[in-house]
């Protein structure tokens, strides 16, 4: 059986301090390829020699599919959902268009590994989900509602 | 006739008419052989992880009470229930599990399109243990259009339970403690006569509303106390804080959402 070869996607995340609540510093770009280079490992794969990286809220490039194609990576591991995430909005296009490319996509943090068309489904529903959700919860005062851990 | 009419159910009625009037309610299974399967492999786990025999099958509630005989207190407590909650999440589906074992009250609650917590936090109280759960709410933070389902897997009541402040009395302590931040003391005797121990039985689930103050003490009964406590809401409710790609699963989609969210992508 072939070793699958994986092309690792990369999240540059917008501060390197406190990039969320409850991480006290980002992992370094060395940090989640390694961590990418051992899910690839545990699947059977190793890491392409090329990674690719997403700006925290920008998204993911398009481009990335010839990277796949240049690659010939028959999977993709993304450290997190999050590289694919444009504001609110998880760019669904082209997480369907990189499982059309592939037909395997792992996410890291959130510990999910889509191998079959219906766990991808059922993950794409999560994301169009979240989409809609998101959007309607844009508002600042809800924000600040839920953000708000002073009440007591 | 279809499946799709089903005749009230008067029990479910009066619990969620506690629920929305005090913030919580009590309810029994409506599956408890699913109950009775979880608590089962739970304690076959726990006792294969601390490496002890254990009884025939009609001895699994004793043999979860008396836990704590083979778990030194403290740091090594902390350490098996953290073993304990990562072994069940791996080999077993607990979210499903718990939702089908309450689903009649749950499914009124939440619907039909369903977020399960992907990891259930499972509470090892030992006698005595003086790390009980710090007085706290979930909501804000979590979405307050969750629900919290509290599982005990032996009988709980007295302080091998939990203390739940309903909803006229969290928002009394609420008000108090803006209005007199600097009254620790008054505070701690204003929760003291609101705060109601919780009689769980085993067999029942404990639901309550996030915005709900919550915490336990010292547990100073003879015998261990073992739950799980996890959280469904409804998949296009509004959010908390948490991350819902790391924090929440799908559990449940009605065939309408799988419809909707189809043309979306072939038409949008």
């Amino acid at each position: 059986m072939k070793a699958g070869r994986f092309l690792g996607v990369l999240l540059e995340f917008s501060s390197a301090v406190n990039p969320e609540p409850g991480v006290q510093r980002a992992p370094t770009a060395a940090e989640q390829t390694r961590a990418l280079e051992q899910l690839a490992r545990r699947r059977g794969g190793v890491l392409v020699a090329t990674t690719v990286t997403a700006r925290h809220g920008e998204g993911l490039d398009p481009s990335v599919l010839d990277v796949v194609a240049a690659e010939e990576a028959d999977g993709v591991l993304l450290l997190s959902i999050d590289v694919l995430r444009r504001d609110r909005r998880i760019d669904v296009e082209l997480f369907e268009r990189l499982w059309a490319a592939t037909g395997e996509i792992g996410l890291l943090i959130e510990d999910e590994h889509l191998v079959s068309p219906p766990s991808f489904e059922h993950y794409m529903i999560l994301a169009m989900a979240m989409n809609h959700v998101r959007a309607r919860d844009a508002t600042q005062e809800w924000a600040l509602f839920v953000t708000d851990s002073g009440r007591l | 006739m279809t499946g799709c009419h089903r005749p009230r159910d008067h029990m479910a009625d009066d619990a969620l008419a506690d629920f929305e009037s005090r913030g919580y309610c009590v309810v029994a299974a409506t599956d408890p052989a699913t109950l009775d399967r979880i608590r089962a492999a739970l304690r076959d786990l726990a006792y294969e992880l601390v490496g002890a025999p254990h009884g025939s099958d009609d001895k699994v509630g004793a043999d979860l009470d008396r836990l704590h005989q083979h778990v030194a207190p403290g740091e090594a407590a902390t350490a098996f229930r953290l073993t304990l909650t990562k072994a069940m999440t791996e080999r077993f589906d607990v979210g499903r599990d718990v939702f089908t074992a309450f689903e009649a009250p749950l499914a009124r609650l939440v619907g039909v399109d369903v977020l399960a917590q992907r990891v259930p936090n499972v509470v090892f109280q030992p006698p005595g243990d003086p790390r009980p759960t710090e007085l706290h709410r979930d909501a804000p933070a979590n979405s307050p259009y969750e629900v919290v389902v509290w599982v005990p897997f032996v009988d709980c009541s007295g302080t091998k339970s939990m203390y739940l402040l309903d909803r006229a009395a969290s928002h009394e302590v609420l008000a108090f403690h803006r209005e007199h931040h600097d009254d620790p003391d008054g505070f701690r005797r204003l929760l003291d006569a609101r705060a109601a121990l919780m009689a769980v039985p085993y067999g029942s689930a404990l639901l309550f509303w996030p915005g709900l103050f919550h915490g336990s003490l010292v547990n100073r009964e003879t015998e261990t106390r073992l739950s799980l406590n996890t959280r469904f809401k409804h998949l296009f409710a509004p959010l908390g804080m948490k991350d819902p790609f790391r924090y929440f699963r799908i559990l449940h989609t009605s065939p309408l959402t799988r419809l909707g969210l189809a043309f979306e992508r072939e038409e949008g």
